[in-house]
C-alpha cells in the first residue's frame, strides 16, 4: 500500500532504517566477543565476508541502479579488466585505479 | 583526561587520515553523492539524507531505504527490507573486529559500538589490505584515523550530492561512482592470503549467476557459497600437502 508520509512518519522511517542497521552491528560485536579468535568459525565468517563484499561490488558493476546504469555493461567490465590487468602486471594499486578510471571515462564518453 | 577512543600511536592515526584523504575518501564521497541524488529524487530533505548516511552508514541499506521511500512503502516494509539489506553488517563487524583484535583493548561495549559503527565495506577492505603492512597493535590507531576521515568524506559527499546534480553532468558523476566498486575489488583481490582471493573470485562469479534468479538475496547466498567453497578448498589443499 502506498502512503504519503507526514513529517513524523518520514523521521520514523529514518529511525527505523537506523535501528535496522544497528541491530546487526551490535549482534556482530556480541558474537565476536563470544567466538574463538583463531578458530574455524572466524575463518569461515571472514571468507564469507570477502565473498559477500565481492558479490556486492559485482552487483554494482554488472547490475547497477542509478547513474551508473546509464553506462554499458561491456564498458564497466572492460574498465574492471583493465584495472585488474594493470594490478597484476605492475603490482601497483594507485596505477591500476588511475589507468582503469581514465580508460573507463574515455570509453563511456567516446564509444 | 581519559581518551574517548584508544589512540596510542598518533603516527598511525595520522597515516590512516592521510590514506583516507586519497582514493578511498573521494571514492566514498562520490558514492554518497550518488546516494544523495537518489534520495533527493525520492523526496528526502537535506536533514533526512544526512541523518540516513550518518546512522545507517552502509550503501545497500541506504539505497534500499530511499527506493522504498520513493514509492511510498509502509514503515514496516521499510524496516524489514533495510534489516535484510544490512544483514551482512554483522559478518563485516565480526570479521573487522577480529582483524583489529578489538578484544585486546578491553573496551566497554559502547566504545566498541562507536568504533564498529564506522565499519562499512571501505574501512573493512582497507584494514584487510593494511593488516599485513602495519603491526597488529598499531592497526586500531590506523583504523580510527581512516574510518573517521572516510565518514567525514561520506557526510560531505552526501551534503554536496544533494545540491550538485543541478550543476555537474551525469557523465562525470558516473565515472566517479565507478571508482568505489573498482577500488574495493582491487583491494580485496590483492589480499595476501590465497583463501581470501579464492573467496573474492567465487563470491563475485556466483553473484553474477545467481542475481537473475534470487535478486538481492544473491549477495547473501554468494557470500555463504563462495566463502564455504574457499574454506573447503583450503582444507583439502592442506590435507594433500
Amino acid at each position: 500500500m502506498e502512503i504519503e508520509y507526514t513529517f513524523l512518519q518520514s523521521w520514523a522511517a529514518v529511525a527505523l532504517a537506523c535501528i535496522a542497521t544497528l541491530i546487526w552491528r551490535l549482534m556482530g560485536i556480541v558474537f565476536y566477543n563470544k567466538i574463538s579468535e583463531n578458530g574455524l568459525l572466524i575463518k569461515w565468517v571472514n571468507s564469507i565476508a570477502y565473498s559477500m563484499v565481492s558479490a556486492v561490488m559485482m552487483m554494482i558493476l554488472i547490475y547497477p541502479t542509478g547513474v551508473l546504469a546509464t553506462t554499458l555493461t561491456e564498458h564497466r567490465v572492460l574498465g574492471l579488466i583493465i584495472g585488474l590487468s594493470v594490478m597484476l602486471i605492475f603490482k601497483n594499486l594507485a596505477a591500476a585505479i588511475s589507468i582503469s578510471l581514465i580508460s573507463f571515462g574515455i570509453i563511456v564518453t567516446y564509444f | 583526561m581519559r581518551q574517548l577512543l584508544p589512540i596510542i600511536d598518533k603516527n598511525f592515526y595520522i597515516k590512516g587520515i592521510l590514506n583516507a584523504i586519497n582514493v578511498p575518501g573521494f571514492a566514498l564521497g562520490s558514492t554518497m553523492i550518488g546516494f544523495s541524488v537518489i534520495a533527493k529524487e525520492a523526496g528526502f530533505d537535506i536533514w533526512m539524507v544526512l541523518a540516513t548516511t550518518a546512522s545507517v552508514w552502509g550503501m545497500p541499506g541506504q539505497v534500499a531505504f530511499a527506493s522504498l521511500y520513493a514509492v511510498g512503502s509502509s514503515l514496516v516494509l521499510i524496516f524489514i527490507s533495510v534489516t535484510l539489506a544490512n544483514m551482512r553488517m554483522m559478518l563485516l563487524v565480526i570479521s573487522g573486529a577480529n582483524i583489529l583484535k578489538i578484544n585486546k583493548y578491553n573496551l566497554p561495549f559502547w566504545k566498541q559500538a562507536i568504533l564498529l559503527h564506522l565499519m562499512a565495506i571501505t574501512s573493512w577492505a582497507q584494514i584487510g589490505y593494511m593488516k599485513d603492512k602495519i603491526d597488529e597493535e598499531k592497526l586500531l590507531n590506523y583504523y580510527i584515523g581512516f574510518s573517521f576521515t572516510i565518514f567525514t568524506f561520506g557526510m560531505l559527499g552526501t551534503f554536496i550530492g544533494f545540491y550538485i546534480n543541478n550543476y555537474v553532468s551525469n557523465d562525470l558523476i558516473r565515472v566517479f561512482i565507478f571508482l568505489t566498486p573498482l577500488y574495493i575489488l582491487l583491494l580485496i583481490i590483492n589480499s595476501k592470503e590465497n583463501i581470501n582471493k579464492v573467496s573474492v573470485i567465487f563470491g563475485g562469479l556466483i553473484s553474477i549467476i545467481l542475481y537473475p534468479l534470487l535478486g538481492n538475496w544473491c549477495i547473501l547466498f554468494s557470500g555463504i557459497l563462495g566463502g564455504s567453497s574457499a574454506i573447503l578448498i583450503n582444507s583439502l589443499k592442506k590435507r594433500i600437502t
